[in-house]
């Protein structure tokens, strides 16, 4: 249900990217866009294809050896010509379109240049641009540009032969830093370590002639000599830090070193932060996760900082695992009872399911005879005295289940884990889609984790549950009613929001700018006008509630009657259904 | 899956005045499933069927498929004869482009019955099926629906998407499936099947509206799982549907085809564009003289009704068969 990583154009460029490489769980490290946002389809065939011959493996490892060179983005564009014309010469039998391709390539970057001001000539890297300008020409047949002989050698240099194998392209962009920039990546004790402190605030200033040409790096047009129209490689995960202060930005670094790095850019967060974070929820930050792969508790290679640092993330992935752990065996242990609520709960669902969408018989011509109006066709020549079926409605229901995993759920996480589990495998094999996320409160981040996407056939992440933190309930509510409004790709389906709580929200940070704490009836407010809020919008919301007794009230002001206390595991499915044919049948 | 034109089989080409002229011999699909190497003890077993109950008895003759095409598999062909000739009726699981209806009509012709096609959908109910009350101006009347006229008829029902209507509407067909072999009809009477009716169902999982078919209804079939179709047989069909096509230029739609499926597997598309009839046709229009980037818009990215997904689909097209090929590129 998160809102993908990709946007469309991204996902465009992907599909392009995997088509060539001929698989779809290749994560590129570039991808290739005109700056208006169009994937250049030549370029993302050649990194896809470059997979094919090469392995990005490989290829990519070479590329990021040099990423702390200032020149870095120069280096890119000089070796994917090489890459251009290696991955071209091999690919040329099996693909006889390619030619074409490639030509169109050469006259778009023609027709941009055709267009191109002084003022944009000045701020490209020549030494790159006058590559391109060689390389095209010699591919659409023009006149060469005058060339300097050191240019004329690394046009030579760059013409990397399709005889090559992998060590040999591998040999060939090192030979060609090295002679043309006395630089060899190997040696380079710059290598792999991240940029930062004094060093990136020096780059930033030597830099900043060629950060102009950053989306400049390899030039082309719309076809309609669109000057603007410009084409850059995208390196995937070099990003601009933020300026926020030091403690947000320590903050935002143990948040995404604990959590994985967020489903959305950075943008696409602050974004939401601008329209969430606002009344009670002013200064709250926002980190929304996909699902990931449980990591290694050991991240000390993968985490910089200090030694305490690092072992206070580690010890916090290794507490996760081990969580899971104690999960999976709380389920295996109780697997009959587990197994015999998921069978109650997928049949009863299938019953009320297929009821709910049956639509109420109505008269026809043909069907079955309704005697109490059988006289009508001999008095009245009324053939109309049959029932059919109505129309089934064509309802397609959409489940959201949102788990609190603040610390007050410790005592509870292998039972909470345990029901999560069991309601979406029941509505997953009644073939309704639904997606698990997790809400908590910490260092000022209402942090959304995503344990199972809509898509996922299986329900195995959701063992991944465990607790710590604080809730902030009402944020966390706002955020999964934003990101339901924006997955546009299902408008029309009938959308529920179903929350594990214990209805108690409670958060460090303050809940008013009049520094009121977010706990109690503030806390409890919030969330029932977040609930409101969705309701408005047609979302249904309902909660199941297993708190202690003292916050029945909350759970009543916040959800209304669209909840049910479950006491034990055992009278879990039942209470389940019961809350959705209560919910589903208010819809009419 | 492998699906041949039969009625090409022996068909010559000649190039003249800018017309096709095409001769076709029909042949007898026993005789091609001889060719196939389908073991012979299976088309004995046929050829008494069809002494045993001859189409023309069944006042239905008009109903027995000539297929277009041949389902090309021995095993699957092998399999699936045998259940018939068991008394079994069939289930042809797989995803789109299987070839799941073209085997069904070839069975329904193999064995000379006429079909019933019914195609299932989410409001079909026993009525629908079985057949119905109606008023024919006179008095009230029982309507036959396609199972009950298959079943007396003694044909080939072909079950098309069968579960994508709700169990509750098949469980009247318990009866018709299993070792009881009747039907009945409430208020009118009770039929015997006729010893010579099958029901051939075929379905999809994972369609967007399908649903699991019950352990009640699919006890009642043998189950076949239909492969997906791999680049030789591919290859194999086109060159034989189109044995002037360039073989260079004929890799090219394999591997297009390939890549559209291997799209669809990943969910990057539906599978609405993966339709082999669709590059079927796309080659015929290519040789009609319109150029291929038209007739691929035309028989498949226009398939799907989505901007996005078209233009992926596109994309692949393009990085693979240039929009302006033309005949005389694709053909000799």
């Amino acid at each position: 249900m998160i809102k993908k990583h990709y946007s469309k154009a991204s996902r465009r460029a992907l599909n392009m990217i995997w088509n060539a490489a001929g698989r779809y769980d290749l994560d590129p490290p570039f991808m290739a866009f005109h700056s208006n946002g169009r994937p250049d389809d030549y370029f993302n065939t050649i990194i896809g294809l470059t997979d094919k011959w090469l392995g990005l493996e490989e290829i990519s490892a070479f590329f990021a050896s040099y990423t702390a060179h200032p020149k870095a983005e120069e280096f890119d564009e000089f070796l994917w010509l090489g890459l251009e014309n290696h991955i071209y010469e091999r690919e040329l039998l099996e693909r006889p379109a390619l030619p074409g391709l490639r030509k169109k390539r050469g006259d778009e970057f023609f027709l941009v240049q055709q267009t191109m001001s002084e003022q944009q000539m000045t701020m490209q890297s020549m030494p790159v641009y006058r590559q391109q300008q060689a390389r095209w020409a010699s591919v659409t047949g023009r006149h060469l540009p005058l060339l300097s002989p050191k240019e004329t050698r690394m046009a030579d240099a760059l013409r990397f032969s399709g005889d090559l194998g992998k060590d040999g392209v591998l040999a060939a962009m090192r030979s060609f830093l090295q002679e043309f920039y006395n630089y060899d990546p190997v040696s380079d004790p710059r290598v792999s370590r991240p940029v930062t402190g004094f060093r990136a605030w020096y780059r930033k200033l030597t830099s900043h002639s060629y950060k102009q040409n950053d989306i400049l790096l390899i030039r082309t047009g719309s076809g309609q000599g669109d000057p603007a129209n410009a084409v850059a490689l995208s390196w995937e995960g070099r990003k601009p830090a933020a300026p926020t202060e030091r403690k947000a930005e320590e903050d935002a670094r143990y948040i995404h070193d604990v959590f994985g790095p967020p489903a959305l850019s950075e943008e696409e967060l602050r974004q939401a932060e601008s329209l969430l974070c606002t009344g009670n929820d002013a200064g709250c930050r926002l980190w929304i996760t996909a699902p990931r792969q449980m990591q290694a508790p050991d991240t000390s290679s993968e985490v910089s900082g200090s030694r305490s640092y690092q072992n206070e993330v580690s010890d916090t992935r290794r507490r996760m695992m081990k969580q899971a752990e104690h999960n999976r065996r709380y389920l295996q242990d109780n697997r009959q009872t587990v197994q015999s609520s998921i069978r109650k709960l997928t049949s009863e669902l299938d019953v009320f399911l297929a009821s709910f969408m049956k639509g109420m018989p109505e008269q026809s011509r043909a069907g079955q005879l309704l005697p109490e109006r059988a006289y009508r066709i001999d008095v009245l020549r009324d053939p109309m005295v049959f029932a059919r079926d109505g129309e089934e409605k064509d309802i397609r229901l959409r489940v959201d289940l949102l788990l609190d995993a603040s610390q007050s759920r410790m005592n509870s996480q292998e039972r909470i884990a345990a029901e999560a589990y069991v309601i979406a495998k029941s509505l997953h094999m009644n073939h309704v889609p639904v997606s698990v996320t997790t809400f908590r409160s910490l260092r000022g981040f209402t942090v959304l984790e995503q344990l199972k996407k809509t898509a996922d056939s299986s329900c195995e992440g959701i063992l991944r549950y465990y607790a710590g933190g604080w809730n902030r309930d009402g944020l966390a509510l706002k955020c999964m009613h934003y990101l339901i409004k924006e997955d546009r790709q299902h408008p029309e389906d009938l959308r529920l929001l179903l929350i594990l709580t214990d209805a108690n929200p409670n958060d460090s940070l303050a809940g008013s700018a009049f520094g009121k704490n977010y706990d109690g009836a503030v806390a409890v407010d919030d969330a029932a006008s977040a609930v409101k809020a969705l309701r408005r919008d047609r979302i249904l919301t309902a909660a199941v509630f297993h708190g202690s007794t003292s916050h029945l009230e909350n759970v009543y002001r916040i959800f209304g009657k669209e909840y049910v206390r479950v006491l034990s595991f055992r009278q879990f499915a039942d209470s389940v259904i019961d809350l959705l044919q209560k919910v589903l049948q208010e819809t009419g | 899956m492998r699906i041949q034109r039969c009625s090409e089989l022996r068909r010559h080409e000649r190039h003249a005045q800018d017309a096709w002229i095409v001769e076709v011999f029909m042949t007898d699909i026993l005789e091609f499933l001889k060719n196939e190497g389908v073991s012979a003890d299976l088309l004995d077993g046929v050829r008494a069927f069809r002494t045993e109950w001859p189409a023309a008895g069944s006042g239905y003759a008009q109903r027995v498929p000539e297929p277009e095409y041949h389902y090309l598999g021995k095993d699957v062909w092998e399999k699936a004869l045998s259940a018939l000739l068991a008394g079994r009726n069939l289930l042809l699981c797989g995803p789109k482009a299987t070839g799941k209806n073209v085997l069904a009509d070839d069975l329904a012709a193999c064995f000379q019955r006429p079909v019933w096609n019914i195609s299932f959908h989410i409001n079909m109910d026993a009525s629908w099926l079985i057949g119905t009350d109606t008023y024919d101006g006179n008095k009230v009347s029982f309507r036959p629906g396609p199972v009950w006229l298959c079943a007396h008829e003694g044909g080939f029902g072909v079950l098309d998407e069968v579960n994508m209507a709700r169990n509750e509407a098949l469980a009247v067909m318990h009866s018709t499936l299993d070792h009881r072999r009747m039907i009945d009809v409430p208020g009118y009477d009770k039929i015997e099947v006729h010893p010579a009716a099958r029901f051939i169902g075929t379905m999809n999982y994972g369609y967007a509206g399908t649903r699991d078919l019950n352990e009640a209804l699919s006890s009642r079939f043998v189950i076949l799982s239909m492969p997906s179709i791999s680049d030789t047989d591919l290859d194999r069909l086109l060159a034989e549907r189109f044995p002037s096509m360039k073989e260079k230029i004929r890799n090219q739609f394999v591997k297009l085809y390939l890549e559209i499926d291997k799209k669809a597997q990943n969910a990057e598309i539906s599978d609405r564009a993966l339709d082999l009839r669709g590059l079927l046709d796309a080659l015929s229009l290519m040789r009609q003289g319109i150029d291929a980037g038209s007739a691929l818009d035309m028989c498949l990215v226009n398939k799907t009704f989505d901007a996005y997904e078209r233009t992926l689909i596109r994309d692949v097209i393009d990085a693979r068969i240039p929009r302006e090929l033309s005949k005389t590129e694709i053909f000799t």
